[in-house]
């Protein structure tokens, strides 16, 4: 009869195929970079305490300042790539994975955003002013990506984002977006499948970065 | 650095595998489980002077990645109505045998995370608990629910034809 320890061999084995594809040389980009932002913040130091809190309230206005300070750094995992370019944060996905990563990622690099999943967001945190087609495209603007089939690129402006709002990158998930006319994504959203990877379908809007929001 | 780098991509070569398997078999869901350990990976780099003087690195990774998967999970379910807020259901990665890998990962979920743990990282009762934040009392009542029941699980006709 099997014992305890023939039975986890056992387990081992069933599990040898799960295997971490990314790269070594990912890993230290990623982190590196991770360094690097944690070194900017500690550089503005203590004597920012006002000055955080008044970022914390208006969200945009500080922040794109700290952001450029470091220079230019890009973060590239699988699903995702975020890159500081002179004209705005340019974001490419090609899945929809690490979504807490990449709201890191545009927070750290200057971008109040929030990145969530569902096909829900409630409507009184629309920013409908701001969502207004000519103000929007002057804060995002959403293109699929030269040669490169199902991926969707953002080109975010954070300047352009007013003070007290945040930008909203949704995801659907997999049911789609079932009866979703409500709420006014200002002729903004997207949807593109990235063939083999997974499909992504998203939706960009302001809303309000406040309690209840 | 060229030494550190040396030192921290060995490490990641070494553990990569083990610590996805130990995330997958709490959040059951692939893609979420690499991203998860991949970001955790890129902290410990971030952090390698302390993580490499860690009693036990993997286990930091893993913490990491299941912090962060906590904490974005709560905050989602706060701040959104989610549509498929359900758990992914398991589904079976590629490569091998998946009957046992969809036993672990029907078991509850501290019975899989102790199983894991002690399968691919080899953690003692003590590290286990704090890697997956439970009372290390409980580590080994749980290690023994799950071994019962995958040795239940093995006896069914279907494992007996493997």
């Amino acid at each position: 009869m099997m014992d305890d320890n023939d039975l986890l061999a056992s387990v081992r084995e069933d599990f040898s195929g799960v295997r971490l594809d990314t790269p070594a040389e990912a890993i230290l980009a990623e982190g590196a970079s991770l360094r690097r932002r944690r070194r900017r913040r500690l550089a503005y130091g203590s004597g920012a305490t006002a000055l955080a809190a008044a970022a914390a309230v208006s969200g945009a206005a500080l922040m794109p300042g700290a952001a450029s300070a470091g220079g230019t750094h890009d973060a590239q995992l699988a699903a995702w790539t975020v890159r500081e370019q002179p004209n705005g944060v340019y974001v490419t996905l090609r899945g929809l994975r690490n979504l807490q990563g990449l709201e890191q990622k545009l927070r750290a690099d200057g971008v109040p955003a929030e990145v969530a999943t569902g096909t829900r967001y409630p409507a009184a945190c629309v920013d409908n002013k701001a969502m207004r087609p000519g103000s929007a495209n002057s804060i995002f603007q959403l293109s699929t990506v030269p040669g490169q089939p199902g991926q969707i690129a953002i080109l975010i402006h954070p300047a352009a984002i007013p003070p007290g709002t945040k930008l909203l990158i949704i995801n659907p998930g997999v049911h789609g977006w079932p009866g979703f006319p409500p709420v006014p994504w200002g002729g903004a959203a997207g949807g593109a499948r990235s063939g083999p990877i997974s499909p992504v379908n998203i939706g960009l809007g302001l809303v309000y970065a406040n309690g209840h929001c | 650095v060229d030494t550190d780098a040396a030192a921290f991509t060995e490490f990641y070569a070494s553990a990569r595998d083990d610590c996805l398997r130990v995330v997958l078999a709490t959040v059951r869901d692939r893609p979420a489980a690499e991203d998860l350990v991949a970001e955790a990976f890129a902290r410990a780099w971030a952090s390698w002077r302390k993580v490499s003087r860690h009693p036990a690195p993997r286990a930091w990774v893993v913490r990491t990645a299941l912090n962060a998967h906590r904490s974005w999970w709560r905050r989602r379910q706060r701040e959104v109505a989610v549509a498929d807020a359900e758990a992914p259901a398991a589904e079976a990665p590629a490569g091998g045998d998946p009957l046992l890998m969809a036993a672990v990962l029907r078991l509850p979920l501290r019975q899989r995370q102790v199983i894991a743990c002690r399968l691919f990282l080899d953690l003692d009762t003590a590290q286990t608990a704090q890697t997956i934040g439970i009372a290390s009392g409980t580590v080994t009542a749980h290690l023994a629910r799950a071994i019962e029941t995958l040795r239940g699980e093995f006896a069914h006709p279907t494992f007996k034809e493997r």
